[in-house]
């Protein structure tokens, strides 16, 4: 996939933190955009890059828990590394279970902020060919024909060609014709990856 | 301070250090490990190692300032528990924020009640509790129309307690009440009042004088009240 990017989010509310974090990420090359609240940061418009965001805990007005649920809520896929002033060990399980990346107490080491950053943003990276090579899956799955679905679900389900022809009241000819397209459209090469596929298309709805 | 006021003292004490003090030191660690990465890698350029740098030398005299606010917060003189007219204490505290008030264009209403008691108090801490409620009054005015503004300095006889009331009444920024009760929590966040320090320590003062120490929002803005027990009859 071709794209550019990465980015990196920062959301503090204390200036001098927030150019700090944004400083340290310019430093290693990492492109930022810094917002002073969780309500700039949602209401900005945002590239769609690969990207990871660095948020406070403890923010006035909306928390830094309440941005990860309405991101979540919004269906925004970005992972999350949390800065807390002082280890609070019930509020950092609560971020975790909702899906943060990484949970740092400040002072945060700047390595330790680079590593964990660099590592949300693989995460973000192969999120999004995830995601991609779903959306081109479902694009292929939908180039289908109805005819060819049935006959798709029939092979995935281990039956043979001539119970296939049986079973929807065609040809021999006519379902090797049907199976050919629709190995041709899926691009599989076997049975065995058009199964794996047609999971795929399953796991996500 | 007796060791039953500490906790929530030491709390107020620890919250202002950990985010006023801390958060800019460690702002200032990270910018300057971020300008040596910059510096040697060539990452950065020299304006930004500079600003950097300019950024640096402004959150150490942030910290050193918190830090001198810290001080004279917690280093108070003490004159021992005496016998104490309130109005009178209620009075000088307002002349002593004359120039204050003159540069605002407010002139205070004194609301005194005659013939109150004499409280059992120390007179330079509750001093010090006055000024602070009505210094935080002030900060909450300004920017609001000249009009709209005022300052009510009450004091009332409590009714069947034998302890004295006071009131700081202002007209300023209108409160929630959940925001009012935040003044006085130190870890409601990073967004504490400019007197949140200062605040707690009148709290404590004020407790450990047994008296209660709190604030309501109004129409207007907010009033806090300070309550403190008179002088037991012989």
């Amino acid at each position: 996939m071709n794209e550019s990017g990465p980015l990196v989010f920062v959301v503090d509310d204390d200036a001098s933190t927030r150019d700090a974090l944004a400083l340290l990420m310019r430093s290693v090359h990492l492109p930022v955009q810094e917002y002073a609240s969780a309500a700039d940061f949602l209401s900005a418009k945002r590239p769609d890059l690969p990207s990871c965001l660095i948020l406070d805990v403890r923010m006035p007005g909306l928390s830094g828990l309440e941005l990860q649920q309405q991101l979540t809520a919004a269906g925004v896929d970005i992972p999350v590394i949390f800065l807390t002033g002082h280890a609070d060990v019930r509020m950092s399980v609560r971020a975790m279970k909702a899906g943060a990346a990484e949970f740092l107490t400040k002072p945060v080491g700047d390595q330790e902020l680079i590593d964990a950053v660099h590592q949300a943003l693989a995460v973000s990276r192969q999120a999004r060919s995830s995601r991609a090579e779903v959306a081109d899956l479902q694009r292929r799955f939908s180039s289908l024909t109805p005819r060819e679905k049935e006959v798709l679900q029939r092979v995935i389900g281990g039956m043979l060609n001539k119970q296939i022809a049986g079973d929807l009241g065609l040809s021999l000819v006519t379902v090797k014709l049907h199976r050919g397209h629709v190995m041709q459209k899926m691009q599989a090469g076997s049975v065995a990856e058009l199964v794996k596929m047609v999971q795929r298309l399953e796991r996500v709805g | 301070m007796s060791n039953r006021q500490m906790p929530a003292f030491l709390e107020a004490l620890l919250a202002f250090i950990a985010h006023d003090v801390n958060q800019p030191l460690g702002a200032v660690l990270m910018t300057a490990r971020a300008c040596r990465r910059g510096l040697a890698t060539g990452s950065l350029s020299a304006d930004q190692v500079g600003d950097g740098l300019d950024r640096i030398v402004a959150d150490v005299e942030r910290a050193s300032e918190m830090l001198a606010r810290l001080r004279a917060a917690t280093g108070r003189p003490s004159a021992g528990r005496v016998a104490t007219d309130i109005n009178t204490l209620l009075q000088r505290t307002l002349a002593d924020l004359e120039d204050e008030l003159a540069s605002l264009a407010i002139v205070p209403a004194m609301d005194f009640c005659a013939n109150l008691p004499p409280v059992h108090a120390d007179p330079l801490q509750v001093q010090y509790v006055a000024r602070t409620l009505m210094a935080r009054a002030l900060d909450a005015m300004p920017g609001r129309a000249e009009s709209a503004q005022s300052l009510i300095v009450r004091s009332r006889r409590s009714v069947g307690v034998d302890e004295v009331l006071v009131e700081v009444e202002d007209a300023g920024a209108i409160m929630t009440a959940s925001e009012v009760e935040r003044i006085f929590d130190p870890f409601a966040g990073t967004s504490q009042g400019p007197l949140s320090l200062e605040l707690a320590v009148c709290r404590a003062i004020i407790e450990d004088h047994d008296g209660r120490l709190g604030a309501v929002p109004t129409a207007h803005g907010s009033v806090f009240r300070f309550t403190l027990p008179t002088v037991h009859e012989p």
